[in-house]
């Protein structure tokens, strides 16, 4: 249920966007956009199939606290 | 192109409501106890000097985004890998923003419904303000202000009757060495976040702005806010205090008069959802910014959509709970924000000026 709303939103954005962007061949944007678009598609696909990803928080947080040695 | 234009009013608004953002409903460091209100005005007086550094690089260039000063300043190359960095930090900081949101919504408000709802409802709210443009966000916040000031002060006064004397006293109760570990953390969240600003000010009305915005910004954001902690720490209490997730949501919560004016508290839920909106639009807008300025793009509009797609999953994914994101927020991300708030900036301030000063960069009149 989850993954088929989040597919249902994304291609109903995409297709907001990208169809006035390819009317005035802004290819370069598009390009840029459907990159960063798929990213995050993919990770949105993860999250709502229960998948764990691995935070950024962690690696951030044990970098810190051994610089500032605690 | 059409030049958005904020007036200094409403740089001054966006600034004390992007302050209030997420600290209206977290609070403030709590680590000094009783003296917390000390910490607070304590890094009040460290953030001043910080501001009035991010004004002065916003000065040396105006009109001109950090972005684009840093491309001047560090040329191309080393120029990219500064500004990926503030990018990222603008990014992240939005993403925990959104997250405090969507906790707050599903402890306090609704918990039985997922937590992706209330992030992603806010995260596309936010995306289509960014789209709309800062003048948007400005005229949001300049409405706004006026209401956030009456909830906290209306509060407060209507609170009266439950402030305990005792809560704040002895003074000194936990040592200056607490009190200044409070302080450094009250600084780096909410004050020197300020730093995002930089990213997206291109827009104020003349070269003395940045000055006035910041500095007057900074200074109405702290007294609200010290109001708010007084408040809370009064009648709370500290043990309370430094065991609730949502102090000021507890805080109003007490408030009972008559048996006839009760459950305030949705007014602290509805004052975070709009200053958490200008301070996510806020961020989103910088880290489209950079994104666009890092491809040599001149618009942002068109990545806003993608930039604020990946924002609401990273701050889905970002902390396991909500015990992990509160020993973040006040433990580790003082220490993180610290390169992004003070050693970058003063970096760029300095290049800044020396390429100024050395006329090797064209110091340039648009006004």
């Amino acid at each position: 249920m989850g993954l088929f709303v989040v597919i249902l939103l994304y291609v109903m954005f995409i297709l907001m966007e990208t169809v006035p962007m390819m009317r005035q061949r802004r290819l370069k944007e598009v390009l840029l956009y459907s990159l960063l678009v798929a990213v995050s598609l993919l990770i949105s696909i993860l999250l709502s199939l229960g998948i764990e990803l691995p935070s950024p928080a962690h690696p951030i947080k044990r970098t810190i606290l051994a610089i500032i040695g605690q | 192109m059409y030049k958005e234009v904020v007036s200094d009013k409403q740089g001054m608004a966006l600034m004390c409501v992007f302050i209030w953002g997420s600290s209206i409903l977290l609070g403030v460091d709590s680590r000094a106890g009783k003296d917390v209100w000390i910490s607070l005005i304590l890094a009040a007086l460290m953030a001043f000097p910080m501001v009035l550094i991010y004004a002065r690089i916003l000065t040396l260039f105006p009109g001109k985004d950090l972005f684009e000063i840093i491309r001047k300043v560090f040329g191309k190359f080393f120029g990219k890998a500064i500004m990926l960095l503030f990018l990222w930090y603008a990014f992240h900081l939005g993403a925990l923003v959104l997250r405090n949101f969507g906790e707050f919504i599903t402890t306090a408000g609704l918990p039985e419904t997922p937590r992706t709802v209330p992030t992603a409802v806010l995260g596309l709210l936010c995306i289509w303000g960014v789209k709309e443009g800062m003048e948007v966000l400005g005229r949001w916040a300049n409405l706004f202000i006026f209401a956030l000031i009456g909830v906290v002060i209306g509060t407060a006064i209507l609170l009266v009757g439950e402030f305990e004397l005792d809560n704040l006293r002895p003074l000194f109760g936990k040592g200056a060495e607490q009190i200044l570990a409070g302080s450094f953390s009250v600084f780096a969240f909410p004050f020197a976040e300020t730093v995002v600003f930089l990213m997206v000010f291109d827009v104020l009305k003349s070269k003395k702005s940045a000055y006035r915005v910041f500095g007057m910004g900074l200074l109405i954001g702290v007294a609200i806010l010290l109001v708010a902690a007084l408040r809370n720490a009064l009648v709370l209490g500290e043990d309370l205090l430094g065991s609730t997730y949502f102090p000021s949501y507890y805080t109003i919560a007490r408030i009972d008069i008559r048996d006839f004016l009760q459950r305030l508290e949705i007014l602290i839920a509805v004052s975070f959802i709009i200053a958490g909106f200008v301070k996510i639009s806020v961020c989103l807008l910088a880290a489209s910014k950079g994104i666009a300025s890092i491809f040599n793009f001149k618009d942002y509009r068109f990545i806003v959509l993608p930039v604020g797609l990946l924002m609401i999953n990273l701050a889905e994914f970002i902390y396991g709970s909500i015990m992990e994101m509160q020993e973040w927020a006040f433990k580790v991300y003082p220490y993180y924000a610290f390169p992004f708030q003070v050693i970058l900036p003063l970096l760029v301030l300095v290049a800044a000026e020396i390429k100024v000063r050395s006329g090797t960069v064209k110091k340039e009149e648009q006004f």
